[in-house]
């Protein structure tokens, strides 16, 4: 079963994800995370295939997320999906992440782009 | 006697017959004032008959005429010799030339009415004094006077004495030389320099706050879009994120929905089949409940209300997109860019400017990736599009029809040509050369982008392009923009390589 962690700091941009990543797969199982640190301590917990974060987030933004599963979990498929698409912390997550979605994203493409990813590394 | 004969001194100092008495001393000051007044009023000649006549009264017999034409007979040609010799000097050192005249005394009353330290006049009195206040001498210092304006006037001519008289008291008992009259003239001469200088001072002060003022604008207006551009990225992301959860839930919704119906229906059907055996009242029930909530229109209005809403996320993002495309920050570098990405950005943002007054066509060509600097080449588009939406505006404005405007782009031999064309009523001749000036305008305060087109030519030849125009008036105008391809770092370097 894939898991997906979602990585948002406005909780109705996950309700709205879970709801149509169910819907769309229901085979996958998702779980939120409201930051960057949140993120982390669910990454203690459990494994997870594909972590969709966010940029802009309180104590830990997108960047230094995704950086950090990048050393810690590599096998983990990195996606970015921000309203932000330019600036310095961009530049940094280009280099880390497996795709950039930029905001408002309709659920079928971020499925389509985590199968993708998921294709790729398998 | 007295009435007849009165005191010399005291005619010379109040006019107004009053007499100073000793514990009560004349105010010198107010009866000078009143004395030049006198004289002003009078014209050069007659002032000068005027004094003859007061010496005579003053001295009231043949004797006192006898001895003013012969001192005036003496003291004419002796002025006219020192005034030749101060001419000469070119320089009014009265001092050396007076001790060079033969009559000594003459000289130092000629002195003191030269006007140093004291107005002539306002030695007479303490002179007067001093020689025991007689009337000969009263007599022969108004001689001295008036033969030294006889002197001026014979010299100079009475037009020098016609202002000297309106120059007041003090100008009349000094002598006057041409190198006086050159100094006057001189002194004049430099006011009048200094006056232009201050003028052209003035002007060049006046240009430098216009110029000033022109820059501080420029400088606001940069700095507004600036500020406008930062802020419109921020909006975007802020309205980004609501919009991502819209762009999710409303398909879910529509989902959802086209599931409830067909489920709805399928119940339907199979209540209402024949082989259900359903009590009749229930099923009344059910279809009444339908009914009430208006099961059939239901359907077309869910329908299409998700459609709607689709549609103004799938706008709303189309048009926070161009926003973000058109405002986010300067890139330092210039970079390869998609003109005609940027040119539907750019036209969707320009929407509210045309929609009204103009359809709005493109004929964009192939174009390969240009080297520039995005954000100021799209403002220098954004800034044509809502010229030429203002233009289409003045023509259409009263008879509702609507203009068009056709932005088309090619290339051709290393660079790509954009024009954009409007049926407005094109630019007068007049105005023609105008038009790129800076901060030439023709419209209304407060319409347009702020964005001279000066600021666009500037802009284009920074990019080493070039921004003209054709215009027809009364039929239309179409501005062109050329931009090379590679920029002339690009091109150096391939050279190089």
């Amino acid at each position: 079963m894939t898991t997906i962690l979602l990585v948002d700091d406005d909780p109705f941009v996950l309700k709205a994800l879970v709801h149509g990543l169910r819907r769309s797969r229901p085979g996958w199982s998702c779980s939120v995370a409201a930051n960057g640190a949140a993120a982390l301590e669910e990454l203690t917990k459990a494994d997870f295939d594909v972590v969709v974060s966010d940029m802009r987030m309180p104590r830990m933004d997108g960047a230094g997320l995704l950086t950090r599963v990048r050393d810690a979990y590599p096998r983990a498929v990195r996606i970015v999906l921000s309203g932000q698409a330019e600036g310095a912390q961009m530049d940094c997550a280009r280099s880390v992440a497996d795709a950039i979605l930029s905001k408002p994203t309709p659920v079928s493409v971020l499925v389509t782009c985590i199968d993708g990813a998921l294709a790729r590394r398998a | 006697m007295n009435r007849r004969r009165p005191r010399p001194l005291s005619r010379t100092m109040d006019a107004s017959g009053r007499r100073p008495s000793p514990g009560n001393p004349p105010d010198i000051g107010s009866h000078y004032g009143e004395v030049m007044e006198k004289l002003n009023a009078a014209q050069g000649k007659w002032a000068v008959m005027i004094h003859l006549l007061t010496a005579a009264a003053v001295w009231p017999s043949w004797r006192s005429v006898l001895w003013v034409v012969g001192t005036t007979a003496f003291l004419v040609p002796l002025n006219i010799w020192i005034t030749g010799a101060m001419m000469r000097r070119r320089g009014p050192v009265v001092s050396e030339v007076f001790r060079t005249s033969a009559n000594v005394s003459t000289s130092i009353i000629l002195f003191h009415m030269t006007g140093w330290p004291l107005p002539g006049w306002l030695w007479l009195p303490f002179i007067a004094l001093a020689y025991g206040s007689t009337r000969r001498l009263t007599a022969i210092m108004l001689t001295v006077f008036w033969g030294v304006m006889t002197a001026v006037a014979l010299h100079d001519g009475v037009a020098l004495i016609y202002p000297l008289t309106f120059g007041g008291l003090a100008y009349l008992c000094r002598v006057f030389t041409e190198a006086r009259v050159g100094i006057m003239h001189d002194m004049f001469a430099r006011s009048e320099a200094q006056r232009c200088e201050l003028d052209t001072a003035h002007e060049s002060l006046q240009a430098a706050v216009e110029a000033r003022q022109s820059v501080e604008l420029e400088l606001r207006q940069a700095q507004k879009l600036e500020a406008i551009g930062r802020l419109a990225s921020g909006v975007a992301h802020e309205i980004n994120t609501p919009l991502q959860y819209l762009a999710t839930s409303i398909p879910l919704v529509g989902e959802g929905v086209h599931d409830l119906l067909r489920l709805i229906a399928q119940w339907r059907s199979r209540l209402t089949a024949p082989a259900a055996h359903i009590d009749p009242a229930l099923l009344g029930e059910l279809e009444e409940s339908a009914r009430a909530c208006g099961l059939e229109d239901l359907e077309t209005m869910l329908v299409e209300s998700l459609e709607m809403a689709q549609d103004g996320v799938g706008r709303v993002s189309t048009i926070v997109r161009s926003m973000k495309e058109l405002a986010h920050p300067e890139r330092l570098e210039k970079a390869p860019i998609d003109l005609n990405r940027a040119i539907h950005a750019m036209l969707t943002v320009a929407q509210h400017e045309y929609r009204y007054v103009a359809d709005v066509t493109t004929a964009l060509g192939d174009l390969p990736p240009v080297e520039c600097h995005a954000g100021e080449i799209t403002q220098v588009l954004l800034n044509l599009v809502v010229n030429a939406a203002h233009a289409v505006a003045d023509v259409v404005e009263s008879s509702g029809a609507r203009g068009s405007i056709i932005v088309s782009t090619r290339a051709e031999r290393g660079e790509v040509v954009i024009s954009v064309a409007d049926t407005g009523g094109g630019i007068p001749d007049a105005i023609r050369d105008k038009v790129f000036e800076p901060f030439f305008t023709t419209k209304a305060v407060g319409r347009g982008t702020g964005y001279g087109l000066a600021m666009a030519r500037a802009t284009v030849d920074q990019h080493g392009g070039s921004l003209s125009f054709a215009s027809c008036p009364g039929r239309g105008t179409t501005f062109f923009v050329r931009l090379p391809i590679a920029s002339a770092t690009t091109l150096a370097l391939q050279a190089a390589a």
